[in-house]
């Protein structure tokens, strides 16, 4: 097992690299020279010219992504150009939220996304499967700016019950979370119900209805115990999607979060901090994956033999799942 | 009856007169009003620095004018009142004398002295934001007269030099803290002069202000202030719709009525000194056909703009400078919409297919705005492209062929530095009268003579047309009814909340 | 050989035709997805014809109207008709959609099909150059391609086409890796047939599946890709019609008037339910086995 979590930590470093390269290049072949961003219009040629010698901007693009690559491994992941604060410090203060945010919405995603699955599955082909798959694909085609405003001009401009933006209270969180959390939903819904159908269909099932069994308790005992797996599974990818990917939400409620941090400094082309940014979630995005599999390899004694065995061809429900939606 | 509610009433009036300020004055009629110990307020952008110099934006300024202090002060009635400084005279005529108030500490109670004055100043000409407003200054030749004397050097005569020392890129800091602590951290956790100091700032959420016991004048009536940040216009309303917020900033007008109908709440609104322009490159050959120029301008049907632009707060200029400055006149009256002659002008010109670059900022009032603009520009066949990027962003200062954008200063050389040569950037003015008049304009100190140069200068920008301003708006703030002390001002950040006493609901 | 395949070849391919058809034609969410994307062409194909050639016309004293004979949606902040600008927005969402989409299969198939054909190191290269543009939420990864490279339609066809692009990759590659091992695939390698035509001729086509379903589901997301871009300022420039620009011009006067962003709203879920409906019907008509 750790022999396996070393690997992918290994696997890891790699790509790492080349999520530097690809924002380091990015904002380096992008218009405009940092210097006239920090010194404005009216800074001479002169100190231009040495605001670029002392930030290195004048070294070959390899230099200045290697410098960049070893203050970040030392955790320095350079200064803000706007609050001129160290971006890591930047990040810390934002985190907490964007966490605490993806955290609320992985609740309403399992208790909505759960319930409904086991619904479809245990009564399959009825009008409250056939509901709540309609309402599943309904969740995830609607835009999550689009719900989130649907959601304020209802709960707060029209029942006033929810404050539309700001984070102070618990009540801030409601409708934020609720808007992340529908999206994430349909995904938990979907597999719920297909890996609760697969569950029933084993024979061990079948096995304890025939002895007699009552329904409801094979259903929870057996046939549930058995898929939540799988659906654990994904619920901690959509975890860590939301952790990335919340950012046009914390934008329409106001939430000062990672995402939002990153969106406006990628307005005014505040590099360090673009960079730095997408960097850390990148880093913990791929950590929640790897978190993910491990885990699914712990709990699985069939997953764990191929990874031990490292041959069999693995068919992981997860992997396929990140496959389709591109995690 | 009448007689008797006539005495009852001077004598509550007596009453009180002689209660004076120590004793809470008879209640007879309201219940006990109990003041809040907290105002919170919400406003549209959280300022990016507290330090001293970079007072460039009033959103900087808003909590800057709380926690930080200048010389002098100017109110929207344009006249100057001390605050740092007690007394200033002009020696000669790039020499200014300043006395400075006895016993002033700052909020860590250190006394403050011409030092942290002749600090503060110079470093205003090491940072681009503030180096613009103070090339006048001539750090190098100002001196210290005694702990509470300074002389200011000019470089050359700068007729708004003490407008420019009421506050903002001047506003006064502690050498001896920003040294100890380093100018980045001080940025962050100022040690000021003003009635109130920094108590904690969550980025990206909200700034708690405390009552500085330190403060020189009178102390701050409300003990502690909090800004919210919200950049979301309704979300404001609702804030104050919830009650979390006693005021907000920057209403818009289609929530006027609704504000005034939230219980407790009104709008208070008033002309202000933000106008909004259309400024064409000069360094563009595009432009250089003066036809050209003035056809850009009748296309555009400004009435309908404004209207739909600002949903009726903002009013049609009728010069090239907002009414509220110093100097304003009324130079062109209504504005003349004749998209017949725009074409006929483009004709003349021969630029019949003329296309160019439109920038502006991201916002969503911005791009309305462009939207129209560039629609009345295609009825006369000119293709527009609009480009957006941040203030903060650099690249948004341009040059670009053509920009919408707005202004918010209130003495007449900050609002004409767009002409200035020097400003390439903007206008990128290449007209050598316009040059000198600018010029002439800021060696002045003649009132009336000063008056007849800015009367000069309006007709002239009107006529050379390298600008179409069009819009000035009005500033308006939901007020909750349960403050009191609040007295509008156009100056956004001069609000006098250090007055305000909120009582509980 | 191959001539004496292809009759047979065909024929057989004729009847899963058919087959898939009637299994499609048998759901009827599928169908129901399919006649709204027929709807959608059609009116990004013929706008000017059922809403009127000009999206543009501002009115600004007739601003903010609803629901009218005159104007069926009602109109915007300048006096827009709404209903124009929405059957032209789908003109926009469509074509960047499907340019992304196809930019985004070709480079991603290509990908997968020799990362799968291959294996090893090869694969493990690829595949790790598509760990790095998953390891970047989608949204990120767009809106810093736009603002480096400014927001022209080209730039989001290609910012929308690479955040696709890893899941196409992903698809095929696992759709490969169970074909090669097919008989038929080493009977192809005996006759000496090149590893590029092997992969076209023979590991493509019947992987396809897999990529015709992406394919679909690709197109929704990129549809709320793209309005999510415009909403945030950095989609399509002015005065093309955009859904997601139309919503976020509204979010000023979400309150007094929310149908300016009602009305769009609609039409993004309405596109974006109707590609997944559709794709999940052809992945269950494609192969039944996967059905639930």
């Amino acid at each position: 097992m750790i022999k396996y979590i070393g690997r992918r930590l290994l696997m890891m470093i790699p790509v790492m690299l080349g999520v530097v390269l690809l924002v380091f290049s990015m904002m380096y072949f992008s218009p405009g020279n940092p210097e006239d961003y920090i010194l404005g219009d009216m800074a001479t040629i002169e100190d231009k010219e040495a605001f670029r010698e002392e930030h290195g901007l004048n070294d070959p693009f390899l230099v200045q992504y290697f410098n960049y690559l070893i203050h970040a491994l030392q955790g320095d992941l350079g200064t803000s150009y706007t609050t001129k604060l160290p971006v890591w410090d930047e990040i810390m203060e934002r985190f907490p939220t964007t966490f605490k945010l993806a955290v609320f919405s992985t609740f309403i995603a399992i208790v909505i996304g759960v319930s409904t699955g086991i619904i479809s599955a245990v009564k399959q082909y009825s009008i409250w499967d056939n509901i709540s798959r309609f309402i599943a694909i309904i969740g995830v085609s609607m835009p999550t700016f689009w719900e989130g405003l649907m959601l304020i001009i209802l709960f707060s401009v029209i029942l006033r019950w929810l404050p539309s933006s700001g984070f102070s209270t618990w009540r801030h969180w409601i409708l934020p979370a609720i808007t992340i959390g529908t999206h994430s939903a349909s995904s938990v819904m979907r597999m719920t119900r297909s890996s609760m159908l697969e569950a029933i269909r084993q024979d061990y099932i079948r096995t304890a209805m025939a002895k007699g069994q009552k329904y409801s308790v094979v259903i929870w005992k057996h046939a549930f115990r058995n898929a939540t797996i799988p659906v654990m599974t994904i619920i901690g990818l959509q975890f860590g999607r939301m952790l990335g990917g919340s950012a046009i939400s914390e934008i329409v409620f106001s939430i000062p979060g990672l995402g939002n941090l990153i969106i406006n400094a990628i307005k005014v082309k505040n590099a360090p901090l673009v960079q730095g940014g997408i960097l850390f979630m990148a880093v913990v995005m791929s950590l929640i994956n790897l978190l993910v599999d491990v885990l699914y390899a712990y709990v699985d004694p069939r997953i764990r033999s191929q990874y031990v065995s490292n041959k069999a061809k693995r068919k992981n429900p997860v992997a396929e799942e990140k496959a389709k939606e591109g995690v | 009856m009448k007689k008797f509610v006539a005495f009852a009433l001077t004598l509550i009036l007596v009453l009180t007169m002689l209660s004076g300020c120590n004793q809470p004055a008879p209640k007879v009629e309201e219940p006990a009003k109990v003041a809040k110990d907290t105002i919170t307020l919400v406003t549209d952008v959280e300022p990016d620095t507290l330090d001293p110099r970079r007072g460039n934006s009033v959103a900087n300024n808003i909590p800057m004018r709380l926690i930080h202090d200048s010389l002098m002060f100017m109110g929207d009635d344009n006249v100057f009142q001390p605050r740092l400084a007690t007394k200033w005279e002009f020696i000669d005529d790039t020499h200014i004398r300043f006395t400075l108030r006895e016993g002033v500490k700052f909020s860590n109670g250190d006394p403050f002295t011409s030092a942290d004055v002749l600090y503060s100043l110079a470093r205003t000409k090491l940072d681009s934001t503030s180096l613009s407003t103070m090339k006048w200054y001539d750090e190098v030749n100002s001196k210290a007269e005694g702990p509470l004397s300074v002389v200011l050097a000019m470089n050359y005569p700068y007729a708004p030099a003490l407008q420019v020392l009421c506050g903002g890129r001047t506003w006064i800091g502690s050498q001896k803290v920003m040294e100890a602590m380093g100018e980045e951290a001080y940025a962050r956790n100022p040690v000021g002069l003003g009635p109130y100091m920094l108590d904690k700032w969550t980025t990206g959420a909200s700034m708690e202000l405390k009552r500085n016991t330190n403060f020189w004048g009178e102390p701050a009536k409300t003990e502690k202030l909090v800004f919210k940040y919200s950049g979301e216009a309704t979300a404001r309303v609702i804030a104050m719709e919830t009650g979390e917020v006693d005021f907000a900033y920057y209403i818009n007008g289609s929530d006027i009525k609704r504000v005034n109908e939230i219980p407790g709440y009104h709008v208070e609104r008033g002309p202000s000194a933000k106008y909004y322009t259309i400024v064409l490159n000069m360094q563009n050959p595009k432009f250089a056909d003066e036809r050209v120029r003035y056809a850009l301008s009748y296309a555009i049907d400004l009435e309908a703009l404004v209207d739909a632009g600002f949903d009726g707060t903002a009013n049609v200029m009728s010069s090239i400078i907002p009414s509220t400055v110093e100097g304003w006149k009324d130079t062109y009256g209504k504005w003349e919409y004749n998209p017949e002659k725009a074409k006929a002008l483009l004709a003349e010109a021969g630029a019949t297919d003329l296309s160019f670059e439109l920038h502006i900022l991201p916002t969503a009032e911005f791009q309305k705005l462009a939207e129209i603009v560039q629609s009345f520009w295609a009825k006369v066949g000119v293709t527009v492209n609009i480009e957006q990027s941040a203030l903060a962003a650099r690249e948004a200062q341009g040059p670009w062929e053509a920009s919408i954008r707005n202004g918010n200063a209130t003495e007449i050389t900050g609002i004409l530095i767009i002409y200035d040569s020097l400003f390439a950037s903007r206008v990128g003015n290449n007209d050598d009268k316009l040059d000198e008049m600018l010029m002439q304009l800021q060696v002045t100190y003649d009132k009336a003579e000063r008056e007849k140069q800015i009367h000069a200068l309006q007709d002239y920008i009107y006529k050379i047309r390298f600008t179409i301003p069009f819009a000035e708006t009005d500033t308006i703030y939901g007020v909750g009814d349960h403050i009191e002390g609040y007295e509008f001002t156009y100056q956004i950040s001069n609000c006098n909340i250090p007055e305000w006493v909120a009582y509980k609901k | 050989m191959a001539e004496n395949e292809k009759p047979k070849a065909v024929l057989a391919r004729k009847s899963q035709l058919k087959d898939i058809i009637h299994r499609f034609m048998k759901n009827k969410a599928a169908v129901l997805g399919f006649v709204i994307i027929i709807v959608l062409v059609i009116c990004a194909l013929f706008p000017a014809q059922i809403a009127g050639p000009d999206y543009t016309e501002q009115n600004l004293r007739n601003r903010y109207q609803p629901s009218s004979s005159e104007h069926i949606l009602g109109t915007d902040e300048l006096g827009r008709d709404m209903f124009t600008r929405i059957v032209w927005g789908s003109r926009t969402s469509l074509t960047i959609g499907l340019a992304s989409i196809m930019l985004a299969c070709s480079l991603g198939v290509t990908i997968g099909l020799i990362a799968g054909y291959y294996g090893k190191t090869v694969d493990n290269i690829l595949m790790r150059i598509i760990d790095v543009l998953m390891a970047v939420p989608n949204v990120l990864l767009g809106i810093s391609i736009v603002a480096a490279l400014g927001n022209s339609t080209r730039v989001l066809v290609l910012a929308i086409g690479l955040g696709s692009m890893p899941a196409f990759a992903r698809v095929t590659r696992s759709a490969v890796i169970m074909v090669r091992e097919m008989e038929y695939i080493e009977a192809a390698r005996a006759t000496g047939a090149s590893d590029g035509r092997i992969m076209w001729k023979y590991i493509l086509p019947n992987s396809l599946a897999p990529i015709i379903v992406q394919v679909s589901m690709g197109l929704a997301t990129s549809i709320l890709t793209i309005s999510g871009l415009s909403f945030i300022g950095l989609g399509v420039p002015a005065p093309t019609p955009e859904w997601g620009s139309m919503l976020s011009s509204g979010r000023a006067v979400i309150r007094d008037y929310p149908h300016i962003i009602l009305y769009p709203g609609i039409a993004i879920m309405l596109s974006v339910f109707a590609f997944n409906l559709f794709g999940d019907g052809l992945r269950d008509a494609l192969d039944p086995r996967l059905k639930t």
